[in-house]
């Protein structure tokens, strides 16, 4: 492999993440709290460490998927190691793996925390917490193409390593125009969530925090109740439909500017979304109302909440679900493992591959009866070829195979199998909140540090889809030829 | 410019690798998934699946903004038809590739019915390039400029030369007729030639000037500039066919030593004069019984690039003094340069070079100021030829007080059809016509060669 381009694009990315640490600094400023020594240490660092290594020079840009895959695992881990510097300098979260931990579950949009009172915390530091989900959620990669689209040889690697889903696409032939769009289209939405939220009658720094989190589909909330806080139906309204349109493929929302309805409404996988986050409220629903004693609106929008916000991988609560039944529960767990679209800024295994997993079962059924029958797996009428089918399978497998590896792990520090279960399922696939101790009013404070650092190698593997990480810790991308 | 192409060979590849890297929006339709894997893991551009002449295919490849389409599939008549629908659809321009011989007098009728704004037939350009080659034997590549006034000619340092061993301010004194030398490649490295360079055997030197000067020039090298008399070709291709019209016409004798029996016959149809023998062109037995040492010129034009290799070597050793290949694998380029053969030709990369000469074309009238830009050795280099608008910094101020930038060359002026070779003391006035080399990158204006 040839590690100074590695290098050199993760110098890149480093001095682009001192250059996003500063608008939490003003904040700090503004409030003149005592964090602004620990920003100003942090973006130094950050931003030298970027320049060093931004220095190198290489004869041939030659960027290859091994390359590609390592600089984005390299970039991701790389990145949390400095995000976590203002936490942990400034004595706000006084152990540097509990400041690791919040910065990476801020990154990879997870929102879970191990703060117990988050009240507490100063403005500039919620911010810079926030921030992170809004970067992470589109990509620092993708971000850093859109303005620096010559990385590298063939940056198409990089966009794929960062983008979850299993094939995705650019919009347009150019991948720097592409990312542009898509941050375009990322930073209108949220401009807009955040005047609605305004509009609703958030204060106005609370609107950028909620909409952060809402946008990366994070979680991380400035109350301790989350959004229950305000006690608002408009709010919780908002924050459900945000949240819901943020785990829709980007792509979808490309073709709405270029008025291509028609291909809108035939998207499989939009259509597979849109039915179980339905008929995940329906259930939820049905089973809840009964035994509170809510009325019809407001099971409708406790359940909406609850399913969107799980289901996108954000992790609000505006109700404490930990305390329904284990119907819905059961329900929840579910949709978590599905997750959000791909080319979204949701996690999970994602509503494509649930699409393709289903649609293999039912072939596989139909060639037992039909030994003889040739077909082959169409999404949106194009036939998917066998590279891509076989990587999803894998993916799958993986995917299980990390949380089995990780339940056992975290089982050492003795929690129930709810929590635990939940705990490894909520950092996977980048949620935050799961069931009991780590429920919606719970924290991650009460794990060991061995189970801290299972969760953010979970928090990882989830956000970047499991294979860049893997190849980077793999020996045989290091060796020389 | 919006460009989409359809058919991602070689052709399809090696445009897409060259426009995309000067800011087109490029779209590449194929059939073969392999293909588009690799274009779209090696370039920066957009990737579909699909057949080129169906119009579902082509919308969503995005033809109602593109600005030129481009049909360079193996097939003629996919190509035909492809374009046609391109144009229905709202594509500006449309080129197709266009080679069987059927349809070789049918262009202007092609262009005309099927709207066609190019027609391009691989084999032909490269017949018409070795015959250009013929004409000129001392040099490897003859490029023109300015309505052909100005010759831009490639040609390989001897030993023997006089240049070699002399600076160039030396020599340019003893030099019989204005010329100026714009590049120089050394072992893969481009030079742009300055006062104390001193020329070495075996630099790959490239030379501007008047047509008459650049043949005194080689005069005084002592290269034979007799017309070439005697012709051999191996392998009855269609390049052959067409090459063998051509240097008919010129009144050359030309003899062609093809291997099939069944095609022998048929270019014994096709071509009238020509001696057809049959024969393997690699058998140094049958070259030899052939006389080859008695050829002026030896071109190798099979389809396999190995075949053209053993023969064109063997010719070489012979002392045949002009020996042109066809190779159709480009990374074999700099391997068969160092062995000696500079005269190589590429069908497919001709056709490329063609294709892109006509959207750089295109582009000037989209307000880039470039009359006409090539690539030079290996694409290190670059030789541009623009118009020159009133510039304060650069319009009337003598050459030596320009501040230039490095590695920028002003080879040509040419004003009121008349050629200046400039010195430090000549000026550039609006209107004149300027030929600048550089290997810097492509430069889309003249004022980007001031610092």
């Amino acid at each position: 492999m040839k590690i100074k381009i590695v290098l050199k694009v993760l110098g890149i990315v480093l001095f682009w993440e001192a250059a996003l640490m500063v608008p939490s600094l003003l904040i700090s400023i503004i409030d003149n709290s005592y964090e602004i020594k620990a920003f100003i240490i942090a973006i130094s660092a950050t931003a030298l460490a970027g320049f060093l290594l931004s220095r190198f020079k290489f004869v041939k840009p030659e960027m290859r998927k091994r390359e590609g895959y390592a600089a984005v695992a390299l970039s991701w881990l790389v990145m949390s190691l400095f995000g976590a510097l203002p936490f942990y300098l400034s004595g706000s979260i006084p152990s540097y793996i509990d400041a690791l931990f919040e910065t990476v579950s801020g990154f990879t949009t997870t929102g879970s925390s191990i703060v117990r009172n988050v009240e507490i915390m100063p403005r500039g530091l919620l911010f810079w917490r926030s921030f992170t989900h809004w970067i992470g959620g589109m990509g620092v990669l993708v971000f850093t193409m859109a303005l620096v689209p010559s990385i590298g040889g063939h940056p198409v690697f990089l966009m794929r390593a960062e983008s979850p889903g299993p094939s995705p696409g650019k919009l347009v032939p150019k991948i720097g125009e592409s990312s542009k769009i898509l941050y375009i289209i990322y930073t209108v939405m949220t401009a807009i969530l955040v005047i609605l939220l305004i509009l609703a009658g958030m204060p106005v720094f609370n609107s950028f925090i909620y909409a952060f989190g809402t946008a990366g589909t994070g979680g991380f909330s400035m109350d301790n109740l989350s959004v229950g806080a305000y006690n608002n139906p408009w709010i919780e309204w908002i924050i459900t439909i945000g949240m819901f349109l943020f785990g829709v493929n980007f792509a979808l929302y490309y073709l709405l500017i270029r008025k291509e309805f028609k291909h809108i409404f035939k998207n499989e996988e939009f259509k597979l979304y849109c039915f179980y986050v339905v008929l995940g409220i329906a259930l939820v629903v049905i089973n809840v109302m009964p035994k509170f004693d809510y009325n019809f609106f407001e099971a409708l929008r406790h359940s909406a909440f609850t399913v969107s916000t799980l289901v996108t991988t954000t992790g609000y609560s505006a109700v404490d679900f930990n305390l329904w039944p284990m119907f819905s529960k059961s329900v929840l767990l579910t949709l978590m493992i599905f997750g959000a679209c791909a080319g979204s800024t949701g996690g999970g295994v994602k509503s494509v591959r649930i699409l393709v997993l289903i649609k293999t079962l039912y072939y596989e059924i139909n060639h037992t009866i039909h030994p003889k029958s040739v077909q082959r797996i169409k999404i949106d009428g194009k036939a998917l070829d066998d590279d891509t089918l076989k990587s999803i399978l894998i993916f799958f497998f993986a995917y299980i195979f990390i949380i089995i590896l990780s339940v056992i792990i975290v089982s050492l520090d003795n929690f129930d199998f709810m929590t635990s279960f939940s705990a490894v399922i909520a950092t996977v696939s980048n949620i935050g909140p799961g069931f009991e101790v780590v429920g919606p009013m719970g924290n991650y404070a009460d794990f060991s540090y061995l189970s801290k650092l299972i969760f953010i190698a979970d928090m990882i593997l989830g956000r970047l889809e499991i294979m860049p990480v893997i190849a980077l810790f793999s020996p045989v991308i290091w060796r020389r030829n | 410019m919006k460009i989409i192409i359809v058919g991602g060979g070689k052709v399809g590849y090696t445009l897409a690798q060259q426009l995309s890297t000067e800011d087109h929006d490029i779209t590449l339709v194929d059939n073969d998934a392999d293909v588009l894997t690799h274009a779209d893991e090696t370039l920066d551009i957009m990737c579909i699946k699909g057949n080129g002449a169906s119009a579902e295919i082509l919308k969503s490849a995005g033809i109602y903004e593109a600005d030129i389409l481009l049909a360079v599939t193996d097939s003629d008549e996919l190509n035909m038809i492809c374009c046609v629908i391109g144009k229905k659809l709202g594509a500006k321009h449309t080129v197709a590739r266009v080679r069987n011989t059927d349809y070789s007098d049918e262009y202007k009728m092609l262009r005309e019915e099927l709207e066609l704004d190019m027609v391009i037939n691989p084999e032909m350009e490269a017949a018409a390039e070795i015959a250009q080659m013929i004409q000129y034997p001392f040099a490897a590549d003859v490029e023109t400029f300015a309505n052909n006034l100005i010759e831009l000619v490639e040609f390989r340092v001897l030993e023997t030369d006089p240049i070699i061993n002399k600076n160039l301010l030396e020599l340019n004194n003893h030099l019989p007729s204005k010329v100026l030398f714009c590049s120089v490649m050394r072992e893969e490295e481009v030079f742009i030639p300055k006062g104390n360079f001193v020329f070495l055997p075996d630099d790959l030197v490239q030379v501007i000037g008047e047509r008459s000067s650049i043949s005194s020039f080689f005069k005084y090298l002592g290269r034979n500039s007799n017309k070439a008399k005697n012709v051999t070709i191996i392998g009855g291709s269609r390049t052959a066919i067409y090459l063998t019209w051509l240097l008919e016409e010129m009144g050359l004798n030309v003899k062609i030593i093809e291997l099939d029996k069944e095609r022998c016959l048929i270019l014994n149809d096709v071509l009238t004069q020509a001696l057809i023998i049959c024969g393997d062109g690699t058998d140094q037995e049958v070259l030899d019984s052939e006389n080859i040492e008695a050829a002026d010129v030896i071109v190798a034009l099979t389809d396999r690039d190995e075949e053209n290799l053993i023969s064109s070597l063997y010719a070489h050793q012979c002392g045949v003094p002009k020996v042109i290949l066809k190779i159709n694998r480009q990374n074999y380029f700099p391997i068969v340069q160092k062995l000696g053969l500079d005269s190589i030709i590429s069908p497919k990369f001709i056709t490329a070079t063609n294709i892109l000469r006509y959207i750089r074309a295109l582009n000037n009238s989209q307000g880039i100021a470039v009359e006409k830009l090539y690539r030079i050795l290996d694409n290190k280099a670059e030789v541009a030829e623009f118009t020159v608008k009133y510039s304060p910094d650069l319009t009337d101020i003598k050459l030596q007080d320009l501040n230039l930038k490095e590695d920028v060359l002003i080879a040509a002026i040419l004003r009121n059809k008349k050629i200046i070779i400039p010195s430090g003391s000549d000026v550039i006035k609006e209107h004149d016509k300027v030929i600048v080399v550089t290997k810097t990158g492509f430069i889309t204006d003249l004022n980007e060669i001031l610092v």
